[in-house]
């Protein structure tokens, strides 16, 4: 015999069909909510990587770079440098010349030895130990005097506070970008004077390179194509630093570079593990 | 009724054709789904013609409820990626087979409805795909969920498989209480449809070549 099912049993399998349908769209809501979730977390993770592999990259180019300079640093002060110093003793030497030809001899002799203190210094400029021994400060002064010297530009440095070391691998890439601008003025600028300034703030500390030349405009950089102004960006990123630069036409160029000492402590102790080797 | 059936022939018939042009730019586990709409589309053809001959088509639908379920199983080994639930899958098959073979002997004869055998069947499938959900959620792709072929496709099976599961449990009770079959029988179409339509839209998104940019699926 069937039994006619009630209004209850009735409503039983209607709330049973609903309950069903409300929990599979529950679980399908969720299943999309968390990977969503899951999506976003992972573009993190691999955007940290990116940048960390970018990181490691620069690092180990501007490394590639030092070792480079290091070597051709050398190589001049110890064999160029030492051929040079012997041809001009030889020079000195030679003694069977007349007059006019003593005189021309002079005249190289004079010439060699001028090429022997700018190599000197060229070779000073690159030598990451000079740099390390002096400190950032010194190296530059010497750098400012030599530019007021050459007669390229009128250079003034400003020191401002307590000068402070900031880690040798800090300082030499400070002093590598210190160069890149001066390289940048004198070479594009057409720039008569050119103020060079340190501060030393408790918590910061900024070089600034601000020169009267032509300027350009910011936007027109093709940064693509490794401009000196892409290097001091990269070199800056590459010690946790910021570069700013400013520039329009016919309002020169203004470089300033800043970074925060308090963060930067790990990196001047030399314990931060992504300190520059 | 009629008219539902050559509905749902017209929509497998749709579906294949979309499936056969698109064939080569499909990953295998989308080929093999192709291949299963063909079949299907063949079996329904010729379940009907020896329904209207002979009256009963049901032995075709004890041997067709086999071969689906190891077509869904290969799809589904194609997708997984862990070893140890692929040889499960692949174990699934003959046992299926073993299944198929004790329920005529014991339960459902040639002439009767397979029921047990499809029961079993989509409980299996709900298994298969929430291992390939929590899949993806290990391995969450670059692509919007809503673009990626597995996602509808998994989504599609989870939703036919326990709404089948509902129906024919519904199905049982309104035979049991004497009710009007109509709805449920409406229901069941409704539910091919949609899954039907779903296949169609997930076989017509897949793509072998989104692979590059998408870590796991396509």
């Amino acid at each position: 015999m069937v039994k006619s099912p009630s209004t209850d049993e009735l409503y039983v399998v209607l709330f049973s069909a609903t309950a069903f349908f409300v929990f599979l769209v529950g679980f399908i809501v969720y299943f999309i909510v968390l990977y969503q979730k899951r999506q976003i977390k992972n573009k993190l993770e691999r955007d940290a990587l990116e940048a960390n592999f970018r990181q490691e990259f620069l690092k180990s180019r501007l490394e590639i770079q030092e070792e480079t300079f290091a070597y051709v640093s050398r190589e001049l002060h110890d064999n160029i440098n030492q051929v040079l110093s012997f041809v001009k003793l030889n020079m000195a030497m030679i003694s069977t010349a007349d007059a006019g030809q003593q005189t021309k001899i002079n005249e190289n002799r004079d010439l060699i030895a001028q090429v022997i203190t700018d190599l000197r210094d060229l070779s000073k400029s690159l030598s990451f130990e000079h740099i390390t021994k002096q400190g950032l400060v010194k190296t530059i002064e010497n750098e400012v005097k030599k530019l007021n010297k050459s007669g390229l530009i009128n250079a003034e440095l400003i020191v401002s506070g307590e000068s402070i070391p900031l880690g040798e691998q800090r300082e030499l890439v400070l002093f590598r970008i210190f160069q890149e601008a001066v390289n940048n003025t004198i070479k594009h600028s057409g720039a008569a004077q050119l103020k060079i300034s340190l501060y030393y703030i408790p918590e910061m500390f900024n070089l600034t390179l601000e020169d009267d030349g032509d300027g350009f405009s910011v936007n027109s950089l093709d940064h693509s194509k490794g401009s000196g102004l892409t290097n001091i960006e990269n070199r800056a990123t590459a010690i946790g630093a910021s570069a700013e630069i400013n520039s329009s036409p016919g309002a020169g160029c203004h470089v300033k570079v800043t970074l925060n000492l308090l963060q930067q402590i790990p990196y001047i102790n030399g314990t931060h593990p992504d300190r520059v080797s | 009724m009629e008219k539902a059936f050559y509905v749902y022939i017209f929509l497998l018939l749709l579906i294949s054709i979309a499936g056969i042009t698109r064939y080569k730019k499909l990953t295998r586990a989308f080929q093999l789904l192709v291949i299963l709409m063909v079949s299907t589309l063949i079996s329904e053809t010729i379940k009907k013609i020896v329904g209207k001959i002979y009256h009963n088509s049901m032995p075709l639908a004890h041997i067709w409820a086999v071969i689906e379920f190891c077509f869904f199983s290969y799809i589904y080994y194609n997708l997984i990626e862990n070893a140890r639930l692929k040889k499960i899958i692949l174990l699934l098959m003959p046992a299926m087979l073993v299944l198929e073979i004790i329920n005529l002997a014991v339960f459902e004869s040639l002439m009767q409805f397979p029921s047990a055998i499809l029961n079993i069947s989509q409980i299996v499938y709900v298994i298969y795909s929430l291992f390939l959900f929590s899949q993806m959620l290990l391995n969450p792709s670059e692509l919007s969920l809503f673009k990626q072929s597995l996602f509808w496709f998994n989504l599609n099976i989870l939703f036919y498989g326990t709404t089948m599961f509902l129906n024919y449990a519904l199905t049982s009770y309104f035979i049991q209480n004497k009710l009007d079959l109509g709805i449920m029988v409406g229901f069941s179409f409704a539910v091919n449809y949609i899954f039907y339509i779903v296949i169609g839209i997930s076989i017509f998104i897949n793509n072998k070549q989104v692979r590059a940019v998408d870590f796991n699926y396509g």
